[in-house]
């Protein structure tokens, strides 16, 4: 101890800042809430609001339209949720409108890609579709054989359960994962078209299972789609979880 | 040589709204002249420019860029030595991404008087040579220690630390980000090399500590807080440490209600934070530096603000 005395003395000595000693940290977070609204604002403030107001104005004009109206909170969940429910619909749907020579067996989409945990009551407008579904990922079909699909529902499982179409049921059983169809089950040999974002299709969300395999582009993003079909929805969105298609705690 | 400790006093998380007028009592009970740093930091900010919507959901008419700035400029207002880090993903999430590319994204920041961010995987979206256009917007530097850009449209665009002065304090700021394959398209990240965090963070760190000498080395990091799998995440990088003070996470878009501490290869104590998501709160620490008895800091901890 003594020594390094003499060597702090010597580093000041000889002009060399001494390091600071050991730091002491004191944490504190502050919510970002809309208190903070009533201050009075400043040049700054001012500058930034301007800053933005000419892209707001932009955003207002596209992102203000209603495309229908929430009856039920669509919530985020896994292993599954209305919100991915009725995310995963709509893509079937879409899928089917777009490829009609095509059996579309199901659709699905990565939980991580859904942005949001829930959109409220109440209108539904175009920008909240925005909020749900950021990405510029496009809606593709692949045509995988039973035993990939197993492959594809199991890697689905194993992260916690994805938005998945009704047309499918994946229980969790002491022998393994139990997979129906449309209520069969699975036929190792036959081909199956499923219907998700290329995201996937490229291999996303460690889905190296489909990576490399060809698809077929709908050239639609799936956002897009979403916004088209919450538009035909025929009276308020109201849509209940039975559990059954991701049926795996 | 001393093992360095870092010293974490549990106190005075949330509602720190009420603390900013009378910031200064807490410097009030440190004897004049301490040196003090404030770092305020965020993390997922995903272009959530706006309030999230008055929807009725949990985070209905929460954050807001412009609230954001009101609370950096009177945290500023009473304390004299401020630094202000993002740890990445500034880019996604609403629909002023979609239609301009992280153009205002990066003013706003750029506005608030950020110090220095690191890249995210989401910062990706638009492609690299979107970000090297919207970085023209920045004013502050893209921190990366373990992406190589070479013969990227990144390339020479980013820096892998920077070291800034407050108030006679030496602060080493670097960045890690996330290992891209099967996160982010490889049509987005292309010839981009992914590079050990542990091994190119403690290269980091040591050249901060040792050479550049630096008081502090701050680790700004986009590999998330803590995976249950081998995945590296910033408790697993703390503990595979040596020379880094503190961690200011993201990716994970974790809640931490306090920091976490995390002993390092030394058995000091790391320090890890993460603010969330969203802009909906800024993360603070005040660091002091009370002198080299152990036993004084311990006295520390009893101190309430």
């Amino acid at each position: 101890m003594r020594n390094l005395l003499y060597l702090l003395l010597l580093l000041v000595s000889v002009g060399c800042r001494a390091p600071l000693s050991s730091p002491t940290v004191q944490p504190r977070f502050y919510p970002i809430s809309d208190k903070l609204a009533e201050d009075q604002a400043g040049t700054q403030v001012q500058s930034m609001v301007s800053t933005i107001a000419p892209y707001k104005a932009q955003l207002d004009a596209k992102m203000n339209r209603q495309l229908a109206t929430v009856k039920t909170p669509l919530k985020k969940a896994s292993p599954e949720s209305n919100l991915g429910n009725w995310m995963a619909d709509l893509m079937a749907a879409a899928a089917r409108d777009l490829a009609p020579g095509k059996t579309i067996a199901f659709a699905t989409a990565n939980q991580g890609g859904l942005r949001v945990n829930e959109i409220g009551t109440g209108p539904l407008l175009v920008s909240e579709i925005y909020e749900l579904m950021p990405f510029d990922n496009e809606l593709v079909l692949m045509d995988l054989s039973g035993a990939e699909v197993t492959e594809l529902l199991a890697h689905i499982a194993n992260q916690g359960g994805w938005p998945v179409s009704e047309a499918v049921a994946v229980s969790a059983a002491a022998s393994g994962l139990k997979i129906t169809l449309s209520g069969l089950p699975v036929d190792a040999k036959a081909t199956y078209t499923v219907a998700m974002p290329d995201y996937i299709a490229n291999g996303g969300s460690n889905s190296s299972m489909v990576k490399g395999k060809p698809y077929q582009k709908t050239g639609v993003l799936i956002r897009d789609l979403l916004i088209d079909y919450a538009a035909r929805s025929s009276g308020p969105i109201d849509v209940n979880v039975t559990g059954k298609r991701m049926n795996i705690k | 040589m001393l093992s360095r400790r870092i010293f974490l006093r549990k106190a005075a998380v949330g509602g720190g709204l009420l603390l900013v007028p009378g910031a200064g009592a807490a410097a009030s009970l440190l004897a004049a002249g301490t040196p003090r740093l404030t770092i305020l930091h965020t993390n997922d900010w995903h272009s959530q420019i706006d309030p999230f919507p008055d929807d009725g959901g949990r985070n209905a008419n929460q954050g807001g860029a412009v609230r954001r700035l009101r609370l950096i400029q009177q945290i500023r207002a009473a304390e004299p030595n401020v630094i202000l880090l993002d740890s990445g993903d500034i880019f996604q999430g609403t629909p002023y991404f979609n239609f301009f590319s992280g153009e205002l994204e990066m003013k706003l920041m750029t506005q608030m008087g950020y110090d220095a961010a690191t890249i995210g995987n989401h910062d990706f979206d638009g492609g690299m040579e979107n970000l090297a256009t919207q970085l023209k917007h920045a004013d502050f530097p893209m921190l990366s220690a373990n992406y190589d850009f070479s013969g990227t449209p990144l390339a020479g665009k980013t820096l892998e630390h920077q070291i800034f002065e407050r108030g006679g304090i030496r602060i080493g700021v670097f960045g890690l980000g996330i290992e891209l394959d099967g996160l982010v398209p490889e049509s987005l990240y292309g010839k981009t090399t992914y590079m050990d965090p542990v091994e190119k963070g403690n290269a980091t760190a040591a050249l901060l500590r040792h050479q550049k000498k630096c008081d502090l080395v701050i680790c700004l990091s986009h590999l998330g807080y803590k995976y249950r799998e081998d995945k590296i995440d910033d408790v697993k990088l703390a503990a595979n440490s040596k020379d880094i003070d503190v961690i200011l996470g993201g990716h994970t878009h974790t809640f931490l209600n306090e920091p976490t501490e995390v002993n390092n290869l030394l058995g000091d104590p790391v320090i890890i934070n993460q603010v969330g998501f969203g802009g909906l709160r800024l993360g603070r620490l005040d660091i002091t530096f009370p002198g080299n008895s152990r036993r004084r800091c311990v006295a520390c901890n009893n101190l309430r603000v």
